[in-house]
């Protein structure tokens, strides 16, 4: 396995060394490794005062880990990892599962050194938002009802911020969409600033609501209800199967199988699945030439006209006008 | 009419003047963003902020009151002002003079000015007016709105040249969703601050995307098409107090055969030409009948060429509802 030490932080000094430990290149807004690490790409942003970014969409080519080691203890690394394959975080002898179907939203203290591992032939998309300590503090002025929220997210022994959990469904829906535009256009970084701050609104927007209770779920039951969202997705274009046939597949009960849902996605397994095949539906209207018929038989909705009315309903505009505009 | 002036600036400056004015005339701070109108000219709030260097927002969600004027004066700050109307239903910006709706339902709710030029925005009174504008430093568009674009615009969008860029278009889909979602928030909400300042940052990524590339309207409609089919739009607009023209003249106007016409109409448009002409008719109807500038009902209808007022009556209740005589304001005089 390779192994590299590096450091990351607001202020987008590290990119340089950063390249240069693992033997590549700073060109512009990219940094470009060897592809015998990672094919793909790495696109790093200054956002705002007191925020940057690296959004990635790659694969590795080998075995690495990465060991992280700050200089500087005055951010925290937000990331959002939708790795498919394996990768690890550990810290402090502590492992945890990270990517699409585990943790896929994790909170780190710019303070803790940790390694994160991952295995070759992982297909990575991520988007890592580094933000000043101050900016939190001075959001949070601002909201005071927030407070609380964020003291569940400190650790107060050590006074540092630590936090595995799942990004909502509207979140990842984000990552997508800033996943479907052309990295070498002049606009993606405004594309790239705007899905910053559309995640950073979306997970204030849970804390208010209460939304984030994954912490009191147990670890083997979240891990069920993980599997069957992602049996949900693989199955997108099926009609829905009905929740005893999900809860069954989950070993659990009816109830306890919509509560447990409910409580990790913030949506009912029903809604979680709509808004999904809607989503999927824009999609392919979009990226796709079919037609709006072609499309709602794609996604086997009961019919035209239900299609029409769930999407003028989600979207707030119908498909008919969505393409003519798009 | 109620008179408003006011400028723009890059940075907040602007803002502050037009807020100290707002107070005067009974408006009131809510926060360093929002501002709530005075009482007596509108009932609701705009709200501002600095998005990024070069680039800040305001969005306001308001009914007004009595007919008003909101003038905007020319600075010389290097801006460009996107404009986004979502209201329900159509406002009048007037550019040197000329008189454009804009709205969503007019399919023409987006708006791009130069700040060097004067206009000035009459929105629909007792109608709520939702609207949204990017101050968009020069800089940041450079690349966008490049010479080719002006030059190729000047033949369907650009109203007046003189190299200060005016033209207007559509809201594209995706921008409309954003703004669908933005309309049912409400300023206070606590993640609208950051929210709003997303939705800026991506608006404006759409628009630099829309407009560098240029790329056709999917489920190809060709550029040309839809230009001819544009010139045949804006005629109907132009003449919505005569009679349907008919297709036949349309079709010439558009250089294609008749068939070939009203199907790419109805495929942009969603509505044959006939009834985009008396859906837009209606509206003008609507908006004469609440002008409060006419005595009586059938000095409004006789404005409109022949026709008969029990036709325009039966249409105008198709469309929202009610009887013309419900809507009609009186002139006070």
């Amino acid at each position: 396995m390779k192994n590299v030490t590096h450091r990351y932080g607001v202020e987008l000094d590290w990119v340089e060394s950063y390249a240069e430990a693992l033997e590549g290149k700073v060109e512009g807004n990219f940094i470009i490794l060897p592809d015998e690490i990672h094919t793909g790409f790495r696109y790093f942003l200054n956002c705002d005062y007191g925020i940057s970014a690296q959004f990635m969409d790659l694969v590795y080519n080998t075995d690495i880990c990465f060991r992280q080691v700050n200089e500087s203890d005055d951010f925290v690394a937000i990331y959002y990892n939708l790795t498919e394959g394996e990768a690890i975080f550990i810290e402090n002898d502590v492992q945890n599962q990270l990517g699409r179907w585990n943790y896929n939203l994790s909170f780190i203290d710019s303070s803790l050194p940790h390694d994160y591992i991952v295995k070759q032939g992982s297909k990575v998309i991520s988007l890592c938002i580094f933000i000043k300590k101050e900016v939190i503090k001075e959001y949070l002025k601002k909201n005071p009802s927030l407070k609380n929220h964020l003291d569940s997210i400190f650790d107060p022994a050590q006074n540092t911020i630590v936090k595995f959990t799942r990004m909502s469904n509207k979140s990842f829906h984000i990552l997508m969409n800033l996943h479907s535009k052309n990295v070498k256009e002049e606009s993606f970084s405004f594309h790239l600033k705007a899905a910053v701050q559309f995640l950073l609104a979306d997970y204030i927007e849970a804390m208010t609501l209460d939304q984030i209770v994954i912490d009191t779920v147990n670890e083997f039951d979240l891990k069920d209800i993980i599997k069957s969202q992602a049996y949900l997705i693989k199955n997108i274009d099926y009609v829905f199967p009905g929740i005893d046939f999900l809860a069954s597949e989950s070993n659990m009960s009816a109830s306890k199988y919509k509560t447990l849902f409910r409580k990790i996605t913030g949506l009912t397994p029903n809604a979680f699945f709509l808004n999904n095949k809607l989503l999927e539906s824009k999609r392919l209207l979009v990226e796709t030439r079919l037609s709006i018929t072609e499309v709602s038989d794609k996604l086997n909705f009961t019919n035209h006209s239900y299609f029409t009315v769930k999407f003028k309903e989600y979207f707030g505009i119908g498909p008919k006008d969505f393409i003519k505009q798009m | 009419m109620v008179e408003i002036t006011h400028k723009y600036s890059l940075t907040s400056e602007w803002h502050e003047e037009l807020t100290e004015k707002l107070i005067k005339l009974g408006g009131e701070v809510v926060n360093r963003n929002l501002v709530m109108m005075p009482k007596k000219i509108a009932d609701g709030s705009f709200y501002y902020t600095e998005v990024i260097q070069g680039l800040s927002v305001i969005i306001w969600d308001l009914t007004y009151k009595e007919p008003i004027l909101v003038k905007r004066l020319k600075t010389d700050d290097d801006l460009y002002i996107i404009h986004y109307d979502f209201s329900d239903e159509m406002n009048l910006i007037h550019v040197d003079g000329v008189k454009h709706k804009i709205g969503y339902k007019a399919n023409l709710g987006l708006g791009v000015f130069d700040n060097g030029t004067d206009n000035v925005f009459q929105p629909m009174v007792g109608e709520r007016v939702f609207a949204m504008r990017l101050l968009v430093a020069k800089d940041l568009l450079k690349a966008s709105i490049s010479k080719d674009f002006v030059k190729d615009s000047n033949k369907n969008r650009l109203k007046s040249g003189r190299n200060k860029l005016f033209f207007y278009d559509h809201i594209d889909s995706e921008s409309k969703i954003l703004l669908h979602v933005i309309k049912s928030k409400t300023f206070l909400d606590p993640g609208f601050d950051i929210y709003i300042r997303g939705i800026s940052l991506q608006l404006l990524a759409k628009f630099i995307d829309r407009y560098n590339n240029f790329v056709s309207l999917p489920h190809s409609i060709s550029e040309k098409e839809l230009e001819a089919i544009n010139i045949t739009k804006d005629y109907l607009l132009d003449n919505l107090f005569q009679k349907f023209p008919g297709v036949i003249l349309l079709a010439d106007l558009a250089e294609m055969s008749i068939s070939k016409y009203t199907s790419l109409f109805k495929k942009i448009y969603a509505s044959t030409p006939s009834s985009f002409f008396w859906r837009e008719k209606m509206i003008l109807v609507d908006m004469l009948l609440k002008s409060g500038k006419f005595n009586t009902l059938s000095d409004v209808m006789s404005e409109f060429d022949n026709i008969k007022i029990s036709y325009l009556t039966s249409k105008y209740y198709t469309q929202f509802g009610k009887n013309p005589s419900e809507n009609f304001v009186e002139a006070p005089w």
